[in-house]
């Protein structure tokens, strides 16, 4: 098993666009990580450096202890599944997958009994001779997945391999990935802009923007701790709002946000505050309609209320805040309220996340 | 999704890229860049050099008159291509917007307009002899409708001719562009207030406009580069390509003249070459857009569209229903009809099918060899980064470039090999023609080649790196397969546009090697007009079926 380290990775186009921006991470062996971020953060980028695709303009790649950047994508035992899922169209399921062997020379019985253990594992064994024009999507992406696990690759990389398929088979094929990913306890490298993806498969998600990986930790903590502005919008969703530090000390943080006051509990181990500006990211489980448990009941007016089937999605308008508070209610409770109407609620803090711009660990 | 498709070039020098030595695609890119050069660029800077060198010793002193001869060919030569581009553009706009919004049977008008483009140009001018000439159709029947007749032979006869033979490309080119604009933006103008005219005027011929230059300029260049027709129906009405080769075959002319002349052809060829490259990029990446288009849907529109399509598509095949008649007619001479009917001159035909075999033997080793060097260049142009673009440029200039003066760059390359007592065994006969042909005729494969390279996952390349496949291998078991249909489609094109070559092939004219296109010109100019009719069916008969087999095979 090997783990991949990038050190201060960095990737300049000619064009002068710098697509990745001193990028650290390690990656333990047989862990799963994922890069979440919009388009154009640099995460395929980062994805295809790692796979000898692109030649990084500094910093190192290593795989364990050996250093990666002069080694061709040939010879780096990557298993690679992209977007698209690039199924050579003129071969067979069976020669697709067969490819990487008859490239080491695998003897034709070991390449037979290989081939079909990975077919069977992502479910194909019986399309074996099929085509890849008659294949669904779904299909095909396990046809890539089976491919590239069939050569034993040290690392999987896999570049937003859920994008091109519809919402049902993703989630089935998302289940399928981890699943595998845990059965050979692969290490694996996951691109991806979809938060659910990163959030559902990860042990841990590195967020990532404008080329820099804001902030790299399980998936509970991004969404609870999220360590700069950007990763506490990007992930998850929430109001965020400007606000200014009154104290700070204990593990709680006491901010004053209109007339929000808001004595917030910080992780440990989180950056110390300074005193100044700080936004405020309220999420919508922390606003809880009626009388909270102990928290001080402030008034809104409903907006905006979206059906969701099991539940309910609002706004309130606050007045003293700059941005409406998104809030979540099970539809039942959902069904007496109404636009316009005025309703109580409290916030929980344990639901708020606090942070800094331009500070130290931001 | 970052917008970075392709690997990105490693570091270091292109050079050493090229050079990395396990790569058969790099040696073979070189080899191409070898061939490219040696039949191409050497020959035709050649011509520039030598052209300096004489003016710089002072060669235009002596040469009395050149000066004036010369700005008289250069301004007759820019007066017909202009004059043949507004023409074909006023007449092909139109059509081309009811061709592609409002007519019926647009199929069988694409099989029309499509035919015109399967023969050389020349075959047009002897079709418009027995048009327009003294005693043609048209002519008696203007006569006899006691209306004014015109003198065939200058300017209008090249002018028809070549209206008639670039009219199709424009069309079929501005049809394309047509295509590409959505149905949405010309619903939105029209419910906005538009008028159709309105509309096509102020929004569609807008967004077509890089067809529509680029229509222009392959309709000029067609028309600039041309020698047959010029030759045929000319008369005194002199221009650069004709005088080039008439100079160039005379033994009594002075040889700095066709160097001169040569060397400016290749001088304003140059000049529309970037311009060539740049409409060829806007209108080559577009046609993505695959969706609906607008139509119009009043029946007058469409009647208005029918009459006018069939017009036009009456006068494009008019010549061509003359050669048919000629080809079976005894003398064509006062009358509306051939006096009688025959066989006789496809018997004769039969009786000398050599051009007709060396055609295809020289254009069945010309064809597979242009489509193998642009599917190696086409590969080069994408792994080579900057050094690629420059074959953009190379393989271009065949085309811009009369076939005369590439003709004139080889023989003059080759005698001075031989001075040098270079004679080597590739440099003559039918080989010499293989390769004029290969270089000549290479952008139509190319043009196809770079289209389907364009169209390829580099993903997959990418994904077969991965899995440890070396850079040929994946070439071979990945990238070339995804090529074969267009290769397919790149050899049908070559080999008929090499079939249908006049230019180079009178140029570099090898004795024993008469081609067919060559021999319909010889009966054409001494006035063996059945014969070379009949000729002209059958090698339009045997271009429309490759045409046909190529096009049916890709709609399976």
């Amino acid at each position: 098993m090997t783990g991949v380290r990038l050190e201060q990775l960095t990737k300049i186009y000619p064009s002068g666009v710098k697509a990745v921006d001193n990028l650290s991470v390690a990656v333990a062996p047989g862990e799963f990580l994922a890069i979440l971020g919009p388009s154009g953060c640099g995460k395929t980028t980062t994805l295809r450096m790692v796979a000898g695709l692109e030649t990084p303009t500094s910093g190192s790649i290593y795989f364990g202890s050996r250093r990666m950047n002069d080694v061709p994508p040939q010879r780096r035992g990557v298993g690679l599944v992209f977007q698209q899922h690039a199924v050579f169209p003129n071969m067979s399921v069976y020669e697709n997958v067969a490819y990487g062997l008859r490239v080491r020379r695998v003897s034709e019985p070991e390449l037979r009994r290989r081939v079909m253990e990975h077919l069977e594992l992502v479910g194909l064994a019986d399309l074996a001779h099929r085509m890849p024009a008659q294949l669904s999507g779904g299909q095909l992406q396990r046809v890539a997945l089976a491919r590239a696990l069939v050569i034993q690759p040290s690392v999987l990389l896999l570049d937003e391999p859920l994008s091109s398929l519809d919402a049902k088979l993703r989630a089935s094929i998302r289940a399928e990935i981890k699943k595998i990913q845990r059965q050979l306890g692969i290490t694996t490298v996951y691109v991806t802009h979809d938060q659910e993806e990163a959030l559902s498969l990860a042990d841990r998600v590195g967020v990532m923007h404008r080329g820099v990986l804001e902030q790299v930790g399980p998936p509970e903590e991004v969404y609870r701790a999220p360590a700069t502005r950007f990763v506490a919008s990007f992930v998850g969703e929430g109001t965020l709002l400007e606000g200014s530090l009154v104290s700070a000390g204990n593990g709680l943080a006491v901010v004053q946000a209109g007339p929000l006051r808001l004595e917030v509990p910080r992780p440990p181990g989180a950056a110390r505050l300074q005193p100044g500006p700080v936004w405020v990211c309220v999420r919508p489980e922390a606003v809880q309609l009626g009388a909270g448990a102990g928290n001080p009941v402030l008034e809104g007016v409903v907006q905006h209320l979206e059906f969701l089937g099991w539940s309910v999605r609002g706004e309130l308008r606050v007045n003293g805040l700059e941005a409406p508070l998104l809030f979540l209610c099970p539809a039942r409770a959902g069904a007496s309220l109404a636009p316009g109407q005025r309703v109580g609620f409290s916030i929980d803090p344990a639901s708020v996340a606090v942070g800094q711009d331009g500070g130290p660990g931001t | 999704m970052t917008g970075t498709r392709a690997a990105e070039p490693a570091s270091g020098s292109w050079l050493a890229r090229i050079v990395r030595p396990p790569d058969p695609m790099a040696v073979l890119g070189l080899l191409a860049a070898v061939y490219l050069a040696v039949f191409l660029l050497i020959p035709l800077g050649l011509i520039v050099a030598q052209s300096v060198q004489i003016v710089l010793a002072g060669g235009l002193a002596d040469l009395p008159q050149f000066g004036q001869r010369f700005v008289l060919l250069t301004r007759n030569s820019l007066v017909l291509a202009g004059l043949v581009t507004v023409i074909v553009l006023a007449i092909g706009i139109p059509l081309a917007v009811f061709f592609v919004k409002a007519v019926p049977y647009r199929p069988l008008f694409q099989v029309l307009l499509t035919i015109p483009l399967l023969s050389p140009p020349f075959i047009g001018s002897f079709a418009t002899i027995l048009l327009f000439g003294r005693v043609g159709v048209i002519t008696q029947l203007l006569r006899a409708a006691g209306l004014p007749t015109f003198e065939l032979y200058g300017l209008p006869g090249i002018a028809i001719t070549h209206v008639i033979h670039t009219l199709p490309l424009a069309v079929l080119t501005l049809a394309a562009g047509l295509r590409t604009v959505p149905r949405d933006l010309e619903e939105s103008a029209i419910s906005l207030g538009g008028s159709l005219t309105q509309v096509a005027r102020r929004v569609v011929l807008p967004y077509i406009a890089p067809y529509i230059w680029m229509s222009a300029l392959l309709v000029f260049l067609a028309s600039f580069g041309d020698v047959g027709a010029p030759l045929l129906v000319g008369g005194n009405y002199r221009v650069l390509t004709v005088e080039a080769y008439t100079a160039f075959i005379r033994f009594n002319v002075d040889q700095r003249i066709p160097i001169l002349l040569s060397a400016w052809i290749v001088v304003i060829s140059l000049c529309l070459l970037y311009l060539v490259r740049r409409q060829m990029k806007k209108t080559e990446i577009a046609p993505a857009f695959s969706g609906e288009i607008y139509t119009y849907a009043s029946p007058a529109a469409r009647r208005v569209g029918l009459c006018f399509c069939s017009l036009v598509s009456f006068l494009v095949l008019l010549p061509y229903l003359a050669i048919l008649v000629a080809s079976f007619g005894t003398v064509w001479g006062a009358g509306l009809l051939p006096d009688a009917f025959t066989l006789r001159h496809y018997q004769a035909l039969a009786g000398s099918l050599e051009p007709l075999r060396n055609s295809l033997i020289l254009a069945g080793t010309a064809a597979p060899l242009a489509v193998l060097l642009s599917v190696v260049i086409g590969n080069a142009m994408r792994e080579w980064g900057r050094a690629g673009a420059l074959f953009d440029y190379v393989t271009l200039l065949p085309f811009v470039v009369s076939g005369v003066v590439i003709g004139i760059g080889l023989i003059h390359l080759t005698g001075r090999l031989r001075l040098l007592g270079l004679a080597l065994p590739f440099l003559s006969g039918p080989s010499l023609l293989v390769a004029a042909y290969s270089i000549r005729r290479l952008p139509y494969p190319m043009r196809v080649m770079s289209a389907a390279y364009s169209r390829i996952d580099r993903r997959l390349e990418e994904a077969s790196y991965s899995l440890g496949a070396s850079r040929a291998r994946t070439f071979w078991r990945v990238t070339l397969p995804q090529l074969y249909p267009a290769m397919a489609a790149a050899l049908v094109i070559a080999f008929t546009r090499i079939i249908t070559e006049l230019g180079t092939t009178l140029v570099v004219y090898q004795p024993g090697w008469t081609t067919i296109s060559m021999q319909i010109f010889s009966y054409a100019q001494e006035g063996l007009v059945n014969r070379a009719a009949a000729i002209s069916v059958l090698l339009i008969a045997v271009v429309a079926a490759l045409t046909g087999l190529a096009s049916y095979n890709r709609l399976r």
